[in-house]
């Protein structure tokens, strides 16, 4: 930013003012003269303040205090009545509050700014997030505007231990980010942690919590999330209350939570809010659903062309009667049709609602139907195809890691049978045991089980059985 | 980011199922039987099962073969097809009484050498009747003869009507020296095929039948 100094002179600051912004026709200066002689000007850009605040709380009582001159501590004590008002002597911060929505008032005489809190501009209603709905419990989810995001979560923790760190990173965006921890709940060497890792930052932009995600995670390189997101409140605050710690980035609605470990990705927002039964057998699903979606496809192969003696003769049979006369060998039927269902999926995504729900038809239904008639395609590998795809959505969480491991486990298949298989899922659970998020085990809890805190793993036991402080929280009042 | 690529890439390189039969490639075999000639012959039949077309029904389809040892008569059989005989699903050998009264030892040695046999497989002996005959056999029930069959013996094994002696049993009997005993199978006048007994084996050779009810 450029270096920008202030004197005594409000002409001349002004000037200084309007040359800094002379190609943006947004930044507005209205230039004040009280009868009785005070003369100040009011800075701030269209759009992002609130009109009426200033109006009627900055322009009019500078209007009519009736002085003839102020420094600009009077002003701000005794004349502005906003509720957020101070005298800004860090220029780059002033700048910053400026380009952020505040107001920032120059006074004749004095060359410190007085910043005002005049945010204004449209926000996001807190709608429930798309990718995290849930059968019941609360609908509200993150918007765009940073201070909404962190009310959201202050309003769930009327605790003062609640913690909240701002920063700004990023050379040309300054983008706020807030580190959000409870006091007593979460370990302070975790906290360094992660701020360390905020502070190491040095990109030009943050536009989305995934800027800061890529450049603070751990092993970047592997498929397997090793830091939590959400779009939910309630769940920023659930995992707070475990011992994480949140970052909330200005510009999303994309919380992080850190540290993340396996189990979670198999926990749903729904597992809290529903009777634990029917949390527990959700779970299981979601835990088999994964372990099919990845499975299947080179299970298919490796039982095709490895252990035909391990398919029941009816079966073997159908198959193949099915696969008579294929043009291509199963295995690279199967990897065809999985690289057209990434693709399907990757153009829904993209694809605007009606039409999105047109083309999954289109290219789901009628693509594999043809397909199949037309006999360029068998019906088994379809059929393979559509479990693993729909077996995948159950843990969305892991969707990228089921990628992943859905190609290698049919390569691994497709190479050496069950055995390929077996090797394949062994590398995978050996990856696992490597990986840690933010200094904690990835498989914490499930394996070493070690100081084990099961409540919450594979199934979620009763809310009055649950443990007050649950696996990540450090003692209260003790060391970690 | 590159050698991420060659990883995921390598395995597909690797993968080994491009020389691997294909179901499809497979004629998966439900029961078979072997008979002796009196020059000393062998004559393996055997019932394929095959389905045409993914909405159709199986139907058996029976291939006989002709060796002059059993090694010799399972090459036969191999090349009858351009589809590899696959014994993995067959669940009944049925032997010819002449071959059993010959000694069972090479037959098994033959059979334990494949490495598509199981060995659970059901070993049975042809009494009075032919094997070729007992393997064509239709079933009563709308089934496929060689699963009704299996059925069967494995049913009458449960109940402890027959001698319970799958290929794993016979092999390791007959390396014992050990006597031992096979179910005997029979067909009725309309056809059938029935268990009818059982044939007994000393020092691996059929010395007779005992029981039955059409003996009796």
């Amino acid at each position: 930013m450029e270096i920008l100094q202030f004197t005594t002179d409000l002409d001349e600051n002004v000037a200084r003012l309007k040359a800094l912004f002379a190609q943006d026709k947004t930044f507005i200066v209205r230039r004040l003269r009280a009868p009785e002689g005070l003369r100040c000007a009011v800075f701030f850009f269209d759009g992002m303040i609130d009109n009426q605040a200033i109006n009627q709380s900055i322009v009019r009582p500078l209007l009519r205090a009736g002085l003839k001159s102020a420094s600009a501590e009077a002003l701000a004590e005794s004349v502005l009545q906003i509720n957020e008002c101070r005298v800004e002597t860090d220029l780059h911060a002033m700048l910053t509050a400026l380009l952020y929505g505040d107001t920032v008032v120059l006074t004749e005489g004095d060359s410190r700014p007085i910043v005002l809190n005049s945010k204004g501009f449209d926000v996001r209603a807190g709608d429930e997030p798309d990718n995290e709905r849930v059968l019941r419990g609360p609908r509200e989810g993150f918007t765009e505007s940073f201070m909404t995001n962190l009310s959201m979560l202050r309003r769930r923790v009327n605790d003062p231990r609640l913690t909240f760190t701002f920063s700004r990173y990023a050379a040309h965006t300054h983008t706020a980010v807030c580190l959000c921890w409870i006091k007593g709940v979460t370990d302070p060497a975790l906290v360094r942690e992660m701020q360390k890792r905020l502070d190491a930052l040095t990109l030009d932009g943050i536009l989305d919590a995934n800027y800061i995600a890529e450049c603070i995670r751990d092993d970047g390189g592997s498929p397997f999330p090793t830091l939590g997101t959400t779009e939910r409140p309630d769940v920023a605050v659930a995992r707070m209350l475990e011992g994480r710690v949140a970052i909330v980035v200005d510009g999303t609605p994309v919380v992080l939570t850190a540290p993340c470990i396996l189990q979670e990705c198999f926990q749903a927002n729904d597992d809290y809010y529903i009777s634990v039964r029917q949390a527990a057998l959700a779970r299981v699903l979601r835990v088999a659903g994964f372990l099919l979606s990845i499975t299947i496809p080179g299970l298919y192969i490796a039982l095709l062309h490895f252990h035909q003696e391990l398919l029941p003769t009816r079966l073997l049979l159908a198959i193949a009667a099915a696969r008579t006369g294929m043009p291509l060998p199963p295995f690279w039927e199967i990897f065809l049709l999985l690289i057209v269902f990434e693709v399907l999926k990757e153009a829904g995504a993209r694809t605007p609602g009606v039409m999105g729900s047109t083309m999954s038809i289109v290219g789901g239904l009628v693509l594999g139907q043809s397909a199949v008639s037309a006999r360029f395609l068998s019906a088994p590998a379809v059929i393979i195809v559509a479990v693993a795809a729909v077996t995948a959505l159950t843990v969305p969480k892991l969707q990228s890691a089921g990628m992943v491991l859905r190609f290698l486990l049919l390569a691994a298949g497709a190479a050496a049978g069950l055995y390929g298989l077996t090797l394949g899922l062994a590398l995978t659970l050996g990856h696992l045991c490597t990986l840690r998020s933010a200094g904690t085990p990835y498989l914490l809890n499930l394996a070493p089980r070690v100081e084990t805190h099961d409540e919450d793993v594979y199934t979620r036991a009763p809310w009055r059985r649950m443990r007050r402080r649950r696996f990540l929280a450090r003692k209260e009042g003790g060391a970690s | 980011m590159k050698r991420l690529l060659l990883l995921c890439l390598l395995p597909l390189v690797l993968t080994g199922c491009a020389g691997a039969p294909d179901a499809g490639d497979l004629l998966p075999i439900l029961t078979a039987g072997v008979s002796m000639d009196a020059d000393g012959g062998l004559e393996l039949t055997t019932e394929a099962v095959r389905q045409e077309e993914l909405e159709g029904t199986a139907s058996s389809t029976y291939l006989t073969a002709r060796g002059d040892s059993p090694d010799d008569l399972f090459a036969q059989a191999d090349a009858l097809t351009a589809n590899s005989l696959y014994f993995s699903h067959a669940r009944t050998f049925i032997i010819d009484e002449s071959l059993a009264r010959a000694g069972l030892r090479p037959l098994v040695g033959s059979l334990l050498d494949r490495g598509d046999v199981r060995l659970t497989l059901r070993l049975a002996v042809a009494r009075d009747a032919e094997a070729d005959d007992l393997v064509r056999a239709e079933a009563v029930a709308a089934q496929l003869p060689g699963e009704a069959l299996g059925d069967l013996l494995d049913l009458r094994a449960e109940q402890g009507d027959l001698p319970d002696l799958p290929l794993s049993a016979a092999a390791d009997a007959l390396l014992a020296g050990a006597d031992f005993s096979l179910p005997a199978l029979t067909l009725t006048d309309d056809g059938r095929v029935l268990p009818d007994g059982q044939a007994d084996f000393r020092l691996g050779r059929l010395a007779g039948f005992s029981g039955g009810d059409t003996h009796a």
